[in-house]
């Protein structure tokens, strides 16, 4: 009846004109168009970039790429909440920019391929040879035999990072099992410390603390339950659902926390508020840079039948990395296939002088790092099993459904049992 | 020109531009949206036609949709029977002769020119548990058992945004109140006292009767923004936590962007403009009464 692009705008601009008058992030820059435009003023060919990653060396990365392709770069970084809005509004109406960020997930990579809008780049990654460059399984093909990604990201993981100079004032040490974070959240407690920050708003490190705790009961719950061959409802997930009330009933984390955005939690840790932190192991740079040596690290305490290094919980998987897509409608499309792939490869350049396993070969040095982060390098390369957070392997609404879930056990609407019945519901009906 | 306004289709050509741009930018989106509310879309792959189905799932299925309801109705009430009276009572105030009123009113009136997103995020600094204003203080006056969670417990969050947004709004309303309170001649007053009617008395008979039309306009307004109600509660609470502040727009938009849920999104905007439309149009008729002249 009409005109799909014509009708999302449409309805997006009734939707959108009603509640987001003043909550739009950065400004509006679609390379498709608007980066074309701009360039042909000075006859230099232009790449828009969007970006939701803070890390600064996403822009010195990419402008060191724009210079060794020949393109002018138009940059732009946006709050990650508000670029999975505004990407998938972008992608719904194709007016994607040149070259975009995606975040890591079948939620969030599914949509940008059954959208029709990207370009597969096995072209340019064969004329270029720069395909060669990437390790084995990195470069994910889908079914129709195509690439239409290159990583932008590693595989972080979520661990748990502790303030030293708190553990210190405690006489404590970073917990190795249950029963040591336990007596470390009594003992903060009875000291007026903050034991753990957790911004509950988002409900995102919420779901991640489940997702580890269900981990540590047995690594391989969630894939056998998924599918089909064992239940939501079976001993691993009542026994981490039941630690998730006993950290909340033992004043684990800070008062009012299921109201705390991610970021105001974060300043708690960050300003010797609270004890510990649970995050991504993409933080690492942020966090070394605000709190310099007092910055500790473990991988998670073994709190189930697991061992430490048995299983972690990744921020993505095989089939759906974080990456960087080229949008096929850009006028410049041979050159922002390029582009992405060499600021993939230079990306994965950063990593390595970090010490941090990349995704493609590389001849540069790992430098030095900060003990913390060199510890990490070590226990994630020792990791029998990353498993994949569970939101990234369900579907959007599916997975919102699930974050609902979790924060009504945290917030203690749901017994252990009840949460796991209405999981079993939940996921079964996904599966 | 007198001749050219009075020839029907040169007032018709002098509509169009306005008129096209009114039907383009919202007439065809309300009714496209009234269209997609009909489908399973999730705004990328080709919709399916379910008929009445989101409007069965949001009336019937979805337990949140109520909750949302009944917030917005609770902004709605807070609306018109607390922030109108307030603004009511401020108006009367910076209303008389007294010293320092221009400054009264201006204080008054700052929160409004405060964006939403500003003034949330300065409310969610004074309302956090551990590191807030409001608890530190009450802590200093003594009052430390009744410090709370605030946004972080289901039974303040809902109360806590709902100051904020009468506090933001409350000058607003003062404003357009004190408008029609000065255009009130002042010999009615003066009559009135000579009658004896001073104080409330004079306020019952004179202010309120003849400020009927700007008192209708403020609460038209007042029922328009609470059911419209989004930033606050999006920048404050994200509708949480468990949903205890969740109001129809935030969850329009949560359906329609996180959830994907484009078709479902569109029956709750749906909702909300049937919902706008019919609760003015009833405000209307029973507020609309003679113009009384004195």
């Amino acid at each position: 009846m009409f005109g799909k692009k014509f009708g999302v705008v449409a309805a997006s601009a009734a939707l959108v004109s009603v509640v987001l008058t003043s909550c739009g992030g950065a400004e509006a820059n679609n390379g498709g168009t608007q980066g074309q435009e701009a360039a042909a003023a000075d006859g230099k060919k232009s790449v828009t970039l969007w970006i939701f990653d803070a890390d600064p060396m996403y822009q010195s990365a990419a402008e060191a790429t724009a210079a060794e392709v020949g393109v002018e770069l138009k940059y732009e970084y946006i709050q990650d909440e508000t670029y999975k809005t505004k990407l998938s509004v972008a992608l719904a109406a194709n007016e994607l920019p040149d070259v975009f960020q995606q975040h890591a997930g079948k939620s969030y990579r599914t949509p940008v391929l059954q959208s029709k809008t990207v370009a597969p780049l096995n072209d340019t990654l064969d004329s270029t040879g720069l395909g060669a460059q990437f390790l084995d399984n990195q470069l994910v093909t889908e079914e129709d035999g195509n690439i239409y990604s290159v990583p932008s990201n590693i595989s972080t993981t979520l661990v748990l990072y502790y303030n030293k100079k708190l553990i210190s004032e405690l006489g404590a040490a970073a917990p190795a099992t249950w029963e040591d974070l336990q007596a470390l959240i009594k003992t903060a407690n009875d000291k007026g410390m903050i034991p753990i920050a957790l911004g509950g708003k988002e409900r995102w490190q919420a779901d991640l603390l489940y997702d580890m705790l269900v981990a540590r009961e047995d690594v391989n719950a969630f894939d056998k339950a998924i599918n089909g061959q064992a239940k939501f409802t079976d001993p691993p997930f009542v026994e981490a659902a039941n630690k998730v009330v006993t950290l909340v009933n033992s004043n684990a984390f800070q008062k009012g926390f299921l109201g705390s955005a991610y970021l105001d939690a974060q300043e708690l840790f960050k300003n010797d508020k609270a004890v510990m932190w649970i995050d991504g192991s993409f933080n690492f740079s942020s966090l070394s840079t605000a709190m310099g040596d007092n910055l500790g690290y473990i991988a998670f305490p073994k709190t189930g039948a697991e061992d430490v290094l048995s299983a972690t919980i990744g921020f993505q998987n095989a089939q759906a990395p974080y990456s960087l897509f080229v949008n096929n409608s850009s006028a410049n499309v041979d050159k922002a296939k390029e582009f992405a792939i060499r600021l993939s490869l230079k990306l994965n350049d950063e990593f390595v002088r970090k010490g941090l396993p990349g995704y493609a070969k590389s001849e540069v040095k790992s430098e030095s790092q900060n003990k913390e982060l060199s510890a990490y390098a070590a226990d994630i390369n020792k990791t029998s099993k990353t498993q994949a957070m569970w939101f990234g392997l369900l579907s959007a609404d599916v997975g919102q459904e699930y974050r609902d879930l979790t924060q009504a056990l945290y917030g203690g609407q749901l017994t252990a049992d009840e949460f796991t019945a209405q999981l079993e519901t939940l996921l079964r009906t996904a599966e | 020109m007198e001749k050219a306004l009075s020839n029907k289709k040169i007032i018709a050509l002098f509509l169009l531009p306005g008129l096209t741009v009114f039907l383009i930018f919202y007439f065809v989106p309300i009714v496209m949206t009234a269209y997609y509310s009909l489908q399973d879309w999730d705004g990328i792959n080709p919709m399916a036609f379910i008929g009445l189905d989101n409007y069965t799932k949001m009336f019937t299925m979805d337990k949140s949709f109520w909750q949302a309801v009944w917030n917005s109705l609770a902004f709605l009430l807070v609306g018109v029977f607390i922030q109108l009276p307030v603004s009511f009572a401020l108006a009367l105030l910076v209303s008389r002769k007294m010293k320092g009123r221009k400054w009264f009113r201006n204080i008054y009136f700052f929160p409004v020119v405060m964006s939403t997103t500003m003034v949330s995020l300065l409310w969610v600094k004074i309302y956090d548990p551990n590191i807030g204003m409001l608890n530190t203080l009450m802590d200093t006056l003594g009052l430390g058992a009744w410090t709370g969670a605030w946004l972080g417990d289901t039974k303040t969050a809902l109360l806590s945004v709902l100051i904020v947004t009468t506090w933001h709004y409350v000058g607003y309303n003062m404003l357009i109140l004190f408008a029609g309170i000065q255009g009130i001649p002042e010999q009615y007053y003066e009559a009135a006292k000579l009658d004896g009617a001073t104080g409330w008395k004079a306020v019952r008979h004179i202010t309120f009767p003849l400020l009927s039309d700007v008192l209708r306009i403020c609460i038209v307004l007042n029922v328009i923004y609470a059911l419209k109600t989004f930033e606050s509660v999006y920048v404050m609470t994200n509708g949480g936590p468990l949903n205890s502040t969740t109001v129809i727009a935030l969850k329009m938009f949560q359906e329609a962007f996180l959830k994907q849920n484009f078709g479902y999104g569109s029956a709750l905007a749906v909702f909300m403009v049937l919902e706008c439309l019919i609760i003015s149009w009833v405000l209307n008729k029973i507020l609309t009464q003679e113009k009384i002249e004195y």
